[in-house]
């Protein structure tokens, strides 16, 4: 699909550059644009060490493709830059075990949250995915939430989780189905690690 | 890209990573070597820094579209359990043997355990965790109580229990659900009975009975591994259900806590248990219970015990036969009688104490009655033998100290 075809997703009107802000772009795997602002960028460690390496102008915001994401649809992006856009600007927290990690949900991240259980699962992978340490910690906090006062059975069921035996089943299943293509580079990788090999070009 | 080019970029995504190349370095490396910039950078790290911590499974990534929770990486399971609360963390554990695993997964120690049963509530506390489990209106109930951010105030909440059976039983299956995750330590457990409960509120005695039958169940299911045991109950069967589980040999103290010390202690120091502690607090001994039986002790202390001459000289010709003991606090109330002299003067309870410690100390060669030495052949140690007298009650204490450093009112702080 092409730039001026693909429907463009502004998840912060402020961002839009009437002020001159700089923005990127960003594109989901089913190819969902996004524009979103510099400083929500830094929500995300990932990205914002991106855009900073490309080193991008506006003119080349412009000009260029959009940043792919590949692995995260679109509706899920729009949450992530939803949120980032929302959250810019604040502290990143960090954990460094000194102070005991208190997480509370504010009220517009509970709005955002207020989705099925597949997309937030899809949400969290994002924020871990692309190390938005504020977003997963309370995403992580909605689904401990979600917990509360269930039996094992609802939690099955709350969290889609398998059983033993269901569990055995998927990884036998697994084991079988592995590509053997990178089961080969696996062993290959293993065997050049004990031999101290040299860079692979 | 085609499958032998993706094959041959994860080869050398594990190169770099080996090497330790920075990570956007080996993807600039790899875009010119392509001779464009059509790989997917936030892929590429990912990726490489799977390999860069020695992951080198090279399972191609998910589709979006089936995240699940048993999905999620392991890193972010681990920080959605630490969310949950400890009730939720028990059940979870009962979902499958993998959560059981990464639930049990981190080491915890405990400074602090009270378990606490009366007749309409039950209620533990682990660390910050407090659990409240009762019955209201007809509904069962839990109350949590945790900390607040603070960490000082405290915070509630009340939430009704799915499970429909007596509280009592509810918390004690959860108690066995922690007691036997090997992971997680206890360096002190409080037991409470009915302590400090009025009379006409007390627990049935049948209902009593259950109760402490099913904590024998779990415990001798889940053998207890504790340095110190604090049990509060008038009731004997409570201590005997308790005291056998506990590993012999980890547990340092033991506190027996109610005016009839909840345990014929002739019973109780048969036990290994009791063989092997190094410290004890009992609330009341009595007049036939053989005081040798507290000198293997490092230290002891005993809240109501009568001195009798009997008794003084068991202790006396004890002593040096106690090669651990260090310590000890005997505490007897005054009693009303009032002795007299031969000239007719009242005599003191505390002078009749010093008189008779004299007495009998001094029978034996290495006792000064005036120092109240007693010194230990070939050592430079001696005991130090001090009657005094605290409120209404008279005390008998006793240190092993070396020679030269009496301080007798520093030495007999809290046990435990």
């Amino acid at each position: 699909m092409s730039v001026e075809n693909a429907p463009v997703v502004d998840v912060d009107e402020a961002a839009i550059p009437v002020e001159k802000k700089m923005y990127y772009r960003f594109e989901s795997n089913d190819k969902k644009e996004f524009r979103v602002s510099e400083l929500a960028i830094q929500q995300s460690e990932t990205l914002n060490r991106l855009v900073e390496a490309m080193g991008y102008t506006s003119e080349d915001v412009e000009n260029k493709p959009a940043i792919a994401i590949e692995n995260i649809d679109g509706k899920t992006l729009k949450l992530v830059f939803q949120w980032c856009e929302h959250h810019k600007g604040e502290a990143i927290p960090v954990d460094d075990g000194s102070v005991p990690k208190i997480v509370e949900i504010p009220e517009f991240d509970a709005k955002l949250m207020d989705i099925d259980n597949g997309l937030l699962f899809k949400l969290i992978w994002a924020a871990d995915y692309l190390n938005i340490v504020q977003l997963l910690n309370v995403s992580c906090k909605k689904v401990a939430n979600m917990a509360q006062g269930k039996t094992p059975a609802q939690l099955r069921r709350v969290y889609l989780l398998p059983s033993d035996e269901e569990d055995e089943a998927a990884k036998r299943a697994a084991q079988e189905a592995q590509d053997p293509r990178a089961r080969e580079v696996e062993e290959e990788f293993e065997e050049r690690k004990r031999q101290g090999g040299n860079s692979f070009f | 890209m085609t499958g032998t080019e993706e094959t041959e970029n994860n080869m050398y995504m594990l190169y770099e990573a080996a090497n330790k190349t920075p990570v956007y370095e080996a993807y600039q490396k790899l875009c010119k070597f392509r001779g464009n910039f059509s790989i997917d950078y936030v892929d590429f790290e990912q990726k490489y820094y799977r390999f860069y911590h020695g992951n080198s499974n090279l399972e191609p990534a998910e589709s979006s579209s089936s995240r699940t929770f048993s999905k999620l990486p392991i890193d972010i399971i681990k920080l959605i359990i630490d969310e949950l609360e400890l009730i939720d963390k028990l059940t979870l554990r009962k979902v499958s043997k993998e959560l059981r695993s990464i639930v049990d997964d981190p080491k915890f120690v405990s400074s602090n355990v009270f378990i606490s049963f009366e007749a309409n509530i039950s209620e533990f506390g682990l660390e910050e965790n407090q659990i409240r489990y009762y019955d209201e209106n007809g509904t069962s109930n839990y109350k949590i109580t945790t900390r607040d951010s603070d960490g000082y105030t405290r915070k509630f909440k009340v939430k009704k229990r799915i499970i429909e059976e007596e509280h009592w039983e509810t918390m004690i299956r959860d108690l066995s659900t922690i007691f036997e995750i090997p992971n997680w330590k206890f360096a002190r457990i409080i037991w409470y009975f009915d302590a400090g409960v009025d009379e006409d509120r007390l627990t049935p005695p049948d209902i009593l009975q259950k109760r402490i039958q099913s904590i024998e169940k779990m415990l001798e299911a889940s053998f207890l591994q504790v340095e110190s045991i604090s049990i509060f109950s008038t009731e004997h069967t409570a201590v005997m259900a308790i005291l056998p589980n506990v590993i012999p040999g980890s547990l340092e103290f033991l506190g027996l806590n109610s005016d009839n010390n909840g345990a014929k202690l002739e019973d109780a120091v048969k036990l290994e248990q009791w063989k092997k502690l190094k410290r004890t607090s009992v609330e009341n001994v009595s007049d036939s219970f053989p005081i040798e039986h507290f000198f293997h002790l490092e230290s002891f202390s005993i809240y109501q015990i009568r001195f009798s001459e009997d008794r003084l000289v068991k202790i006396r010709d004890i002593l040096f036969k106690s090669a651990k003991f260090w310590r000890c606090c005997l505490t007897s109330e005054i009693e009303d009688q009032v002795n007299v002299d031969e000239n007719g003067e009242a005599i003191s309870t505390l002078r009749e104490l010093i008189n008779a410690v004299n007495r009998v100390m001094g029978e034996h060669p290495e006792y000064n009655a005036d120092t109240r030495c007693y010194s230990i052949p070939d050592s430079d140690e001696h005991f130090f033998v001090y009657p005094c007298e605290n409120y209404h009650s008279l005390q008998l204490k006793i240190r092993r100290v070396k020679n030269g450093e009496e301080d007798i009112d520093d030495s007999f702080e809290e046990f435990v």
